[in-house]
């Protein structure tokens, strides 16, 4: 009677045993709640270091275990604060030529994929929306790129700890001294620039007929500057008009400084020296505005623009800088059959400029 | 009668004293063979004195006789010991310093002399040299094998038995049991962190649109005993330097490029860039200067890279560093219509991390 009790006892122990082997094994093939690798090659720096600030902050890791995609949590020092909602972002942080660059060899890290969100409670942020998995190696990164994301202790080391799905990890990161006062102020001045080109040289307008008007080819003159009320282009000429000393007299410039502009015709009552400019393009900045008087157009039969003389007029014009804005200036004559004849009309035609700094 | 018989037992006995002291006379003179001194102020040190260890052994003696290229043999009672020279290497001095160092209290220590061999049947081994001891000379010599004699099991005072041609004489080695003559240094190191800044301000030279202006240069210094390194990141306020008298910016350029960006004096964009130069550290290891930023800063032109609030790897190590420096140099350029003004500023922070 004792025998056959102690071996239904053994019996009963043996189903136990295997019983709790069974478990044992069941349990410890099944997903394991919680960390169960250890992150490694971790990186955390903040944008502002100093105690009692606000601060982004950008995170790099290496995942030990091959996950499902899950959340994420990351617990700063004691005395850390962190903002009910801070902005997730892995924009900018993944690639060789992100944040993390030098990581991973040169490759850089690889930016935590999905449409991340945080949500923070006293030193601990929580990140969902992770859509891939993490696979162990893989060195990832985020940031919490809001500029309150995190709001640090007083100035001393501080371990974080970092969770993902399956690993987890702590390591280290400096709050500096709020006098430590980690920018450089940068300042500098431009100087004023200015140049003027006058390009074409001497104008031959030919031997004037009362048949047509004789327009020269263009002379440009080229303005350039960084004056920030802009730059302006004025002319004047010697005679106010073609002066002949051989005989003493002038094709007079038609009705210089007159304001408006000036038609001019073949065979003209009056004879007649005319000047026309017109905007010629530019490499920065604005093209010139000519003014009315002498934006005209130049033609055999008809010219218009206006005349000069030695009191200087406005023939263009910026509100901004410009950087090689062209006029380009023509001359032209007209004159009828009283005009006494002579092979020396001549005229010398200046061009200065301003800028308004 | 009885008298008579302790009569002859006195004479058997005085005759038996008589044959024992002739007899410990005889054969005191005959164990005197080729040993008529003794040697004294016998040392012998072991590095390592656990049962059963093995190591290497010190050995200083004072002569009595002079010898001419002596042999010694040295016993070691209850050890073994290597057999051949190149496992015993005898040799007056041990990774660079002299027996008569490690034995210096001991008055006249001399180095053992001539040039040494020694080969063993374990325990014993021969000393064999080409120099000769003299009298009442101290000397020493080390057997500077690794295994030169692996101790007894046995935790005690051991005999150790010296002899030449002339002289004689016995010391001691002692075996500890394993664990008594060592004891284990532990210690922790805390995490360092240290970065500054020389200087808060840099500024740039006025702009002129045909050369490139340099600023003097602010030097960033990290200290970190971060086991995987330190990395610097630097970030600035305005993309550029930002105007607010005209609004006009000359703007980074191509900032967060991860290459190497170039600006030239005359140019028709104008330029603004960082370079970073490593400075050498105190100790451990140098900063690696992020390809983008190593440029240079010349008057015709200047490479690096721009800044922009997105923070920028500057430099890294990976491993500790105490005293490193990363030199940031702004240049700049202005564009044929960057505005004049005199209130051009820009602002640039320095951050960094270690991976402890």
């Amino acid at each position: 009677m004792v025998t056959k009790n102690k071996h239904r006892i053994r019996e009963k122990l043996s189903a136990i045993f295997f019983i709790a082997v069974f478990l044992v094994a069941i349990l410890g093939s099944a997903p394991k709640a919680g960390a169960t690798g250890t992150l490694t090659s971790m990186w955390l720096f903040e944008t502002n270091m100093d105690a009692t600030q606000g601060s982004m902050v950008y995170i790099a890791f290496k995942a030990a275990t091959t996950a499902a995609p899950g959340t994420t949590t990351v617990t700063f020092g004691t005395g850390t604060t962190t903002a009910a909602i801070p902005t997730v972002s892995s924009t900018g942080c993944g690639g060789a030529s992100g944040i993390f660059g030098w990581l991973n060899g040169g490759a850089g890290a690889t930016a935590l994929p999905g449409t991340l969100t945080g949500a923070g409670s006293g030193a601990t942020i929580t990140i969902s929306g992770a859509t891939t998995s993490i696979t162990s190696g893989t060195i990832y990164c985020f940031g919490f790129t809001s500029a309150g994301a995190v709001t640090n202790p007083a100035a001393n080391l501080y371990s974080y700890t970092l969770t993902d799905v399956s690993d987890s990890g702590t390591n280290t990161y400096a709050v500096l001294s709020s006098g430590a006062n980690m920018s450089i102020g940068v300042t500098t001045a431009v100087t004023q620039y200015f140049t003027l080109t006058v390009a074409g040289g001497t104008q031959s307008l030919g031997s004037l007929t009362t048949a047509s008007i004789a327009n020269s080819s263009a002379d440009t003159a080229t303005v350039s500057s960084n004056a920030i009320g802009g730059v302006s282009l004025f002319a004047y000429d010697q005679y106010t008009g073609l002066y002949s000393s051989a005989k003493t007299t002038t094709i007079n410039s038609v009705v210089p400084n007159s304001g408006s502009i000036q038609t001019v015709n073949s065979n003209p009552t009056a004879a007649s020296f005319v000047t026309t400019v017109n905007a010629n393009g530019y490499s920065q900045g604005v093209a010139l505005t000519i003014p009315a008087p002498f934006n005209g157009s130049v033609g055999s039969a008809t010219t218009t623009g206006d005349g000069l003389s030695p009191t200087p007029a406005v023939i263009g014009y910026t509100s901004v800088p410009t950087y090689l804005a062209v006029a380009k200036i023509y001359d032209s004559a007209a004159i009828n059959s009283a005009t006494p004849i002579a092979a020396d009309y001549t005229d010398t035609v200046y061009v200065v400029g301003s800028g308004a700094y | 009668m009885a008298i008579k018989h302790k009569h002859r037992i006195w004479e058997k006995l005085s005759t038996i004293l008589v044959i024992a002291v002739f007899l410990i006379a005889i054969l005191g003179n005959v164990s005197k063979v080729g040993a008529t001194g003794t040697f004294s102020k016998i040392w012998v040190m072991e590095n390592n004195m656990a049962t059963s260890g093995s190591g290497q052994v010190y050995l200083a003696f004072t002569t009595q006789s002079a010898v001419t290229t002596p042999s010694l043999a040295v016993t070691f009672t209850g050890a073994t010991t290597a057999t051949t020279n190149a496992n015993l290497l005898p040799a007056t001095s041990i990774n660079g310093v002299n027996c008569t160092t490690i034995f210096s209290y001991i008055s006249g220590i001399t180095d053992y002399p001539g040039t040494l061999n020694a080969t063993a049947v374990s325990p014993t081994v021969t000393i064999t040299t080409t120099g000769n001891f003299a009298a009442t000379t101290a000397y020493c010599v080390i057997l500077t094998g690794t295994s030169a004699i692996t101790n007894p099991g046995t935790a005690g005072i051991n005999t150790v038995n010296m002899t030449d041609t002339t002289d004689t004489g016995s010391g001691y080695y002692v075996i500890l049991s394993a664990p008594a003559n060592s004891f284990s240094v532990t210690a922790t190191v805390g995490q360092i962190f240290t970065l500054s800044l020389g200087s808060n301000s840099d500024p740039i030279p006025t702009l002129s649109y045909t050369t490139v202006k340099n600023s003097t240069g602010v030097i960033a210094t990290i200290s970190s005993n971060a086991v995987n390194g330190v990395s610097l990141f630097a970030y600035d306020s305005h993309t550029g330097l930002l105007s607010p008298s005209t609004s006009d910016l000359i703007g980074s350029t191509n900032p967060n490029s991860s290459s190497l960006q170039t600006i030239s004096g005359g140019a028709t964009s104008p330029g603004y860039l960082t370079t970073v130069a490593a400075q050498a550290p105190t100790s451990g290891a140098a900063l690696t200067v992020d390809t983008s930023f190593n440029g240079s800063a010349g008057s015709a032109t200047a490479t690096g890279d721009g800044l922009s609030p997105t923070p920028s790897i500057l430099a890294y190590t990976s491993a500790p560093t105490n005293g490193a420096g990363a030199k940031l140099i702004e240049s700049a350029v202005p564009g044929p219509i960057s505005a004049d003004a005199t209130d051009y500023a820009d602002s640039i922070t320095v951050v960094g991390a270690g991976s402890f």
